[in-house]
């Protein structure tokens, strides 16, 4: 018993568990790191900003992680998720809708490219990056064109409709709203993810997707849905985008996809599908942003960043590569 | 259950500094305070023009015994980098702040913060115009309008040039083309109000000038002459800023035989120019077939550069970051000592072929 207790906690500890020990030890390290060497970083102020940054691309990252697992990929979430806020800023400033009906709007835009997406992949089987990647470019093109290629408002704190950041952002005290809605959100996509039939075929689908479809389960239905969560996820950030920063800027967005990639690789999800966590997700997001933060409590420029994003992005896949190696080995002594 | 406990840790270190984290503030209060530091934000953090202004920052920095960090986005269009990075200057309490806002509304509510911490905030070259959340004491730029007006000086103290505007008549008037890329730039519209202001007073102090001076082409310069004008001032707006515009622009101008003279009010302006005369071969002062044209840019440039090396240009203003920089940081050292700092006109300095290689003004030239 007590040997065979001994060698299941040893293939945990080499198995999923790893990695995410991995990450979240990641984090303190880098926090107590940037603690010393940065310039005020434990504080209360830091942290909100951390925070702060977290917002928009942990809900692209929450998505995100469905697609990946199913062995997919979303390269249309950054420029969705900016085109999204962008178009409901047209309807805030130009069509003059109330605020409400604009972030009913930004989901829905979400959502309208999420299933467009889904239908190119699960019903038309086009391979998801290039599906996602023509839609990045029709995002970026097309809100661009609606917004006549100028920059969007959203109203600032002090303003009339000034509720709306208070709501998602943070209150007038500086309480950070934002993270209670991320928090939120993660605790439904872990439900989602590991307690319901759409996190079993989520997963099953990416493990051996032709299994699944002879075992009867629609899977491109099934896709489609999963392309859609993500879209939805991505409107859901562009909301978090405009009550952060409240001015969106046309023809922007591409490259932000990839910081969502990143948190969900950091946390341990495999770009080969079948395997990944929403928890680990959330702990790669915020490593992301304590670097990005930290670095530049250091006085660092923002290029640092993206390097050092670029480093851990990398040891965390070779950490899971050489996992897996030690992970077969257990199970051949086994 | 490792990685719970590992998480309870997170939290726990997570949670302490939430509380204030007491501690670590003690030991960073004591060494920051002594030291007075600045964090330069730019529009852009690889433009030449920016880095020129971190260059005279530095500088500063050395003589006022200040720390001196720099930092910007992408590019000017990215208004979340900079909001980000504005709120972590913020953060790490600095003696001050220095920003030129890619978008000044949206810098509001971090600017807002930087005043309830009582952290002031300088502007340096576009500043934050309109600020509302008063955190913004001072900025160091450039005036556009005298910036106008001296390369109207230039202009006039040139033999050549009286000459030209003296061989106007009635029939036949001397015409200065004023190449604008729009009407609704401030920048802009204050250097064209600067020049056509200098310039027409200038010009009538020429012998039988008087009251002879014409300003035309766009509604909001017009200016009629008392007398049948001899010399007229014609301004051109393209009909919006893309290349291709400002370029039929300027062939439309160089079909005009009785202009002398072509003022090209920025960097746009010149680029166009240059578009109009293949790439300024045709400015050449030996063999140009424009080569009897005096003209005067603005900012730099590639192009612009080149064109001022050969000669072909009679000179051009440029911007004076290098000063942008090093005034934000002796402003913020004034405001260490309590003094209240004032807006500061960083000037613009006349290069030509003579002066481009000197030392003080390539240093200022962007390509």
């Amino acid at each position: 018993m007590e040997k065979t207790k001994a060698v299941k906690l040893k293939e945990y500890l080499l198995g999923p568990g790893l990695q995410k020990l991995i990450a979240v030890s990641a984090l303190i390290v880098l926090y107590i790191f940037f603690g010393i060497f940065g310039k005020n970083f434990f504080s209360k102020d830091t942290l909100v900003s951390i925070f702060d940054s977290s917002y928009y691309t942990g809900f692209m990252a929450i998505g995100l992680t469905f697609v990946i697992i199913t062995s997919g990929i979303d390269l249309s979430v950054g420029t969705v998720t900016v085109g999204s806020a962008l178009i409901g800023g047209v309807a805030y400033n130009v069509w003059n809708w109330p605020i409400g009906a604009c972030l009913v709007l930004i989901i829905v835009v979400g959502v309208a490219y999420g299933f467009a997406n889904g239908l190119l992949i699960g019903k038309l089987g086009l391979p998801p990056f290039i599906a996602t990647l023509g839609m990045q470019f029709m995002s970026l093109g097309l809100c661009s064109v609606v917004a006549k290629v100028q920059t969007m408002r959203y109203p600032n704190i002090s303003d009339a409709d000034g509720w709306f950041k208070v709501v998602f952002f943070k209150t007038t005290s500086g309480f950070p709203m934002g993270a209670i809605w991320l928090l939120m959100f993660a605790i439904i996509a872990i439900v989602l993810l590991n307690k319901t039939k759409l996190g079993r075929y989520t997963f099953a689908i990416g493990c051996n997707e032709e299994s699944v479809r002879l075992s009867g389960i629609n899977t491109s239905n099934w896709k489609v849905l999963i392309y859609v969560l993500s879209g939805f996820c991505a409107g859901l950030a562009g909301i978090m985008y405009a009550a952060t920063y409240s001015a969106i800027t046309p023809q922007t967005g591409n490259g932000l996809e990839m910081y969502a990639i990143a948190a969900c690789v950091i946390g341990g999800t495999s770009l080969a599908g079948g395997v990944g966590s929403m928890v680990g997700t959330m702990i790669g997001v915020l490593v992301i942003n304590v670097l990005k933060n930290g670095l530049m409590s250091m006085g660092l420029p923002v290029q640092w960043q993206q390097f050092f994003i670029g480093v851990v992005v990398i040891i965390a896949v070779l950490l899971d590569v050489i996992r897996a190696k030690q992970a077969s080995k257990v199970k051949k002594q086994s | 259950m490792k990685k719970k406990a590992l998480a309870m840790v997170l939290t726990a270190v997570m949670a302490m500094s939430m509380t204030g984290g007491t501690i670590t503030y003690a030991s960073g209060d004591s060494g920051e305070n002594a030291e007075k530091s600045i964090v330069l934000i730019s529009k852009s953090y690889q433009n030449q023009f920016y880095q020129a202004a971190f260059k005279g920052a530095q500088a500063a920095g050395e003589e006022f015994g200040f720390t001196v960090t720099t930092n910007g986005p992408d590019s000017e269009s990215n208004i979340s980098q900079q909001v980000d990075q504005v709120a972590a200057a913020v953060n790490q309490k600095p003696t001050a702040i220095a920003v030129a806002a890619c978008d000044p509304i949206a810098l509001q509510d971090v600017l807002t913060k930087a005043k309830e911490n009582g952290i002031p905030v300088i502007g340096f070259d576009s500043g934050v115009p309109d600020d509302q959340s008063g955190a913004v004491l001072a900025t160091a730029a450039t005036d556009n309008e005298k910036a106008g007006a001296m390369i109207a000086e230039k202009l006039f103290e040139d033999e050549e040039f009286q000459t030209k505007m003296l061989a106007g008549t009635e029939d036949k008037p001397a015409v200065i083309g004023i190449l604008a890329q729009d009407s609704t730039s401030g920048s802009i519209v204050l250097r064209v109000n600067g020049f056509v202001a200098e310039m027409v007073e200038r010009l009538q102090t020429l012998e039988g000038m008087e009251g002879a001076v014409e300003v035309s082409g766009q509604t909001i310069w017009n200016q009629e002459s008392e007398n049948p004008a001899k010399i007229t001032l014609e301004i051109t707006v393209p009909p919006s800023t893309t290349q291709a515009d400002i370029q039929t622009a300027a062939s439309t101008m160089l079909n005009n035989e009785d202009m002398s003279v072509l003022f090209a009010a920025n960097q746009g302006a010149v680029d166009g120019l240059l578009g109009a005369t293949a790439d300024g071969n045709d400015l050449d002062k030996e063999n140009g077939k424009y080569k009897d044209l005096i003209v005067v840019g603005f900012d730099a440039g590639k192009g612009q550069k080149e064109a001022i090396k050969k000669g072909s240009f009679f000179g051009s203003a440029t911007q004076d970051p290098y000063t942008m920089g090093y005034e934000a940081v002796r402003m913020a050292n004034d405001i260490y000592e309590g003094k209240t700092p004032e807006d500061v006109d960083t000037g613009v300095k006349f290069y030509n072929s003579e002066n481009i290689d000197d030392e003080d003004i390539a240093i200022l030239l962007y390509d």
